[in-house]
């Protein structure tokens, strides 16, 4: 027999208890007489948030209940109420009760019930969402500082401040929310809230990306909320978080992301409010915010307000948080915090709003939204055991705002291992365009890790592996090429094709380069945006063929393994391995090679025996033989056989092959057919 | 919804055990796949329209007619919410690609439900309907208003991508429809 957690039992029951008060008129569920539930507004993982009706003050409310069979979660909640009944902030939600209760209408269940004030609004997350200004951005964050400056006076630590944890309501009145895992720091003592807080004894709790460092070690004061507040700003001004965090939350040292978004000095400001080392940020909460105040620019536009239905906009930011406690009506959400109302305030009793229709998408959107599949194929990569790999995804195509579209890219497995124990995702949100052809296509920079969150909240998250696709939508196919870079660099691993079609339509797995979209070789083909830019013009021109990219960029980077490669002596051949052959054997024929350092073009005649390679370099008038191997990596090397001091050429891939030629400079290999 | 006119007292201990028997199944069929409050609308929607169907018709198969008009408000609503205004395929798409996907935890339960909604929404509710509500075949056809043959495909392809999903070597049917009755 199926066990039900007792979440599930209380939502079932008062589900079932509203159903047969409306059908029957029997007595609505109610908590100690008092509180009229109305309906659930969210569930999570230890209790469900209704909107109820206080019968004595006759007022709608906010009810969390808390079953105690979840024993840790029902300490929070009571401990919530106990830290928010020591405020009356504007910009802290109002507690009004909290009690313990052994029933619920007819339901006899042991709980704990906070009841709260019910906010008309939505998180800061989803209200930025949607394009906002700077400046409105900036003074919801001021607001909500506010409020966390008033709990830190009060020697209490938010603990878990995030875009998730503030609410704007309709009115543009600010709310920090969700006061779950606060603490009391310095136990209030008169050296104020910069006492050492606490040690955890049960590890760090909070959100993954916005957890201060210190925490982790086990100190936490007002400070650690200073970093959570900064780091939260910085993703709602960038779009992204500053650093990348491990798996188990601790955020990576390196520089800042997404700075040139921003001002010089609100960069400064806010880096101080999320530096490293606690000292080295502000003295108070109060302080950040003053540095932060001059940034409102009250003369800037803001973006036209987009009206948006707040119970679906709840929704999608996840009442199901443990703590989540807005509550909501129908409300629009404003452009600017604190701005006067457009419209007349919604009512409490009034019936479930229906989801506002939202302008629909741009037609090349509208054209590839649902759910693809497509097969990628690797044409060049930097070490002979990748090549002609392939790698097998899906990507859901959603509508976004205007011509942007959100797509879920999931890679499922590979020709390796057909299916991953773990499904590699990510969801970007991108410009989608028509060409000239008629095609539609999109640029994806995809961050894949394991099991990602795809609900928006790990949007800006960079870690995992980086790839980049260019896809082209045309005759209800899907084609394109990609790309995929070596950790934290942009130097490319791998580079390839990839082709698709709609979920549970059959597709040929695109091999041949030659075949693919003359602005697709161009990708693949040529080193450097400037070498596939002079490639691109050349499509444009109506040239058909991208094989001539010209020389490498002079900032490219030939591949790692080909330095290391041409530092070497020639040496003696390796026996012959399997990842030799595979690339020495598509090797013979006629090259065209160019120089990042030097404007010549050579030519170059091959043939291989086993994985050995000998032929002809031809430059200008000049001719020389040449001879060298590939080797059990793939690299392959030549040197001249009349002067077996130089240093040697080395090279990765088939066709193209980039590598390093003696000097340092970049070289670029493509076969003449 | 407000109460209707008064009912004879046999027919509210009617109603009342029906709602004891149903009312669960109904809002766990939803509960997985649309967030709170929805799925409680839902449910609530479905089971009037189930009463006035009972009251003025005999039906046969009460069990099929029910998460028939369950299958139908949620189609409805999906429609509704999609934004780009395009008909649904629910026999292509799946909840996920809704975007109603409800917070993700990575416990056990979850982590089978979301596998759950990751199956176009008929595999989805045919599996639920014959694993997680123990159906018989010809319930769950009727249900879906599909021949016999086609639900039989259904459960294949179902079964097929959850252990592929879950990399699951060993049949999940069973948890996964455990994890369906206590969500």
């Amino acid at each position: 027999m199926t066990i039900l957690d007792p979440v599930t039992e209380l939502d079932n029951a008062l589900g079932k208890q509203r159903f047969l008060a409306d059908q029957l008129g029997e007595p609505p569920p109610c908590v100690r007489d008092r509180y009229e539930i109305r309906r659930t507004l969210g569930r999570g993982a230890t209790g469900l948030v209704c909107e109820a009706l206080d019968r004595e003050l006759d007022r709608a409310v906010a009810l969390k209940l808390v079953p105690l069979r979840t024993p840790r979660a029902a300490r929070d909640a009571e401990r919530e109420a106990r830290t928010l009944a020591r405020f009356d902030h504007p910009n802290i939600v109002r507690i009004h009760d909290v009690g313990r209760t052994d029933r619920v209408g007819s339901f006899a269940v042991e709980l704990v019930f906070v009841v709260m004030e019910l906010l008309q609004g939505t998180s800061l997350r989803h209200w930025a969402s949607v394009p906002r200004s700077r400046s409105a951005v900036l003074e919801a964050f001021l607001a909500a500082g506010e409020g966390l400056a008033a709990a830190h006076e009060q020697g209490v630590v938010h603990g878990d401040f995030k875009p998730e944890n503030v609410v704007i309501d309709a009115r543009g009145k600010v709310r920090v929310v969700d006061f779950g895992l606060a603490r009391w720091t310095a136990e209030a003592g008169p050296e104020g809230v910069h006492a050492p807080g606490r040690a955890f004894t049960q590890g760090p709790r909070g959100t993954h990306g916005y957890i201060a460092p210190e925490v982790f070690e086990g100190r936490v004061d007002a400070r650690s909320d200073q970093y959570s507040f900064a780091v939260a700003l910085w993703e709602l001004l960038t779009g992204q978080l500053p650093y990348a965090v491990t798996d188990e939350g601790r955020p990576l040292a390196t520089p800042p992301r997404g700075e040139l978004a921003l001002s010089v000095e609100l960069r400064r400001a806010l880096a101080r409010g999320f530096a490293g080392e606690p000292s080295a940020r502000y003295a108070s909460m109060h302080e950040l915010l003053a540095a932060l105040r001059p940034h409102v620019d009250a003369s800037e536009q803001p973006p036209a307000p987009s009206r948006r239905n707040v119970v679906a906009a709840a929704l999608a930011v996840g009442l199901a948080g443990v703590g989540g406690l807005a509550a909501l009506a129908s409300a629009e959400t404003p452009e600017t915090p604190a701005a006067p109302r457009t419209a007349n305030p919604p009512t409490m009793t009034a019936p479930t709003p229906k989801p506002t229709p939202v302008a629909p998408p741009c037609p090349e959107v509208a054209a590839i939204v649902g759910a693809w599949r497509f097969t990628s194929y690797v044409v060049w990569a930097d070490k002979a055991s990748l090549l002609a790999a392939r790698g097998y995804y899906s990507v859901e195509v959603q509508p976004g705002q205007g011509c942007r579209a959100v797509f879920l890219v999931r890679k499922r497995g590979d020709s390796g291992k057909d299916r991953y124990g773990k499904i590699y995702q990510d969801r970007i949100v991108a410009e989608v365009q028509r060409e000239a052809d008629g095609g539609i296509t999109a640029t994806l920079d995809a961050w894949l890790a394991a099991d990602k969150a795809l609900d928006g909240s790990e949007t800006g998250r960079r870690s995992g592996l980086h790839y980049r696709y260019s896809l082209q939508w045309k005759d209800g196919r899907l084609a394109g090429d990609w790309e995929m870079f070596h950790k934290d660099t942009d130097t490319p691993e791998m580079r390839g094709l990839l082709a698709g079609a709609p979920e549970g339509v059959e597709f040929a797995v695109a091999e041949d380069l030659e075949a693919a979209s003359c602005a697709a070789q161009c990708r693949i083909r040529c080193p450097g945006a400037t070498a596939a830019e002079r490639c691109q013009a050349r499509c444009a021109g109506g040239e058909a063929a991208a094989r001539d990219c010209g020389a490498p960029d002079r900032g490219f980077r030939p591949p790692t393994a080909t330095f290391l490669a041409a530092s070497e002596p020639l040496g003696w051949p390796p026996a012959p391995s399997d990842a030799c052959l595979k690339v020495a054997d598509r090797l013979s024929g006629r090259w065209r090679v160019t120089r990042s350092d030097r404007a010549e073009v050579v030519e170059l005649t091959l043939g291989s025996a086993a994985c050995s390679l000998s032929g002809q370099r031809h430059t200008g008038d000049a001719s020389e033989a040449v001879h060298g191997w590939v080797d059990d990596r793939g690299v392959w090397r030549l040197q001249a056989v009349e002067r077996p001091e130089e240093p040697v050429w080395a090279l990765v891939g088939r066709d193209p092959a980039f590598g390093v030629a003696e000097g340092g400079g970049a070289i670029l290999a493509a076969q003449r057919l | 919804m407000s109460a209707q006119t008064p009912r004879p007292p046999a027919e509210r201990e009617q109603l009342r055990a029906l709602a004891d028997d149903l009312y669960p199944r109904l809002l766990r069929f939803f509960r997985s796949k649309v967030p709170h409050p929805d799925c409680h609308d839902l449910a609530q929607q479905t089971f009037v329209e189930f009463l006035k169907q009972v009251q003025s018709k005999p039906i046969e198969d009460r069990r099929a007619y029910l998460f028939g008009i369950a299958r139908f408000q949620l189609l409805k609503f999906i429609e509704r919410r999609s934004r780009a205004g395009a008909p649904f395929d629910s026999t292509r798409l799946s909840m996920a690609a809704v975007g109603t996907s409800l917070s993700m935890h990575f416990d056990r339960r979850n982590r089978l439900m979301a596998a759950l909604r990751e199956l176009p929404v008929e595999q989805q509710i045919a599996f639920e309907l014959r694993h997680g509500e123990e159906m018989q075949l010809e319930e769950v056809a009727k249900a879906l208003d599909v021949s016999l043959a086609t639900i039989k495909r259904y459960l294949a392809s179902a079964k097929a991508a959850l252990q592929a999903h879950l990399s699951a070597g060993d049949d999940p049917s069973d948890s996964i429809a455990d994890a369906y009755r206590s969500n």
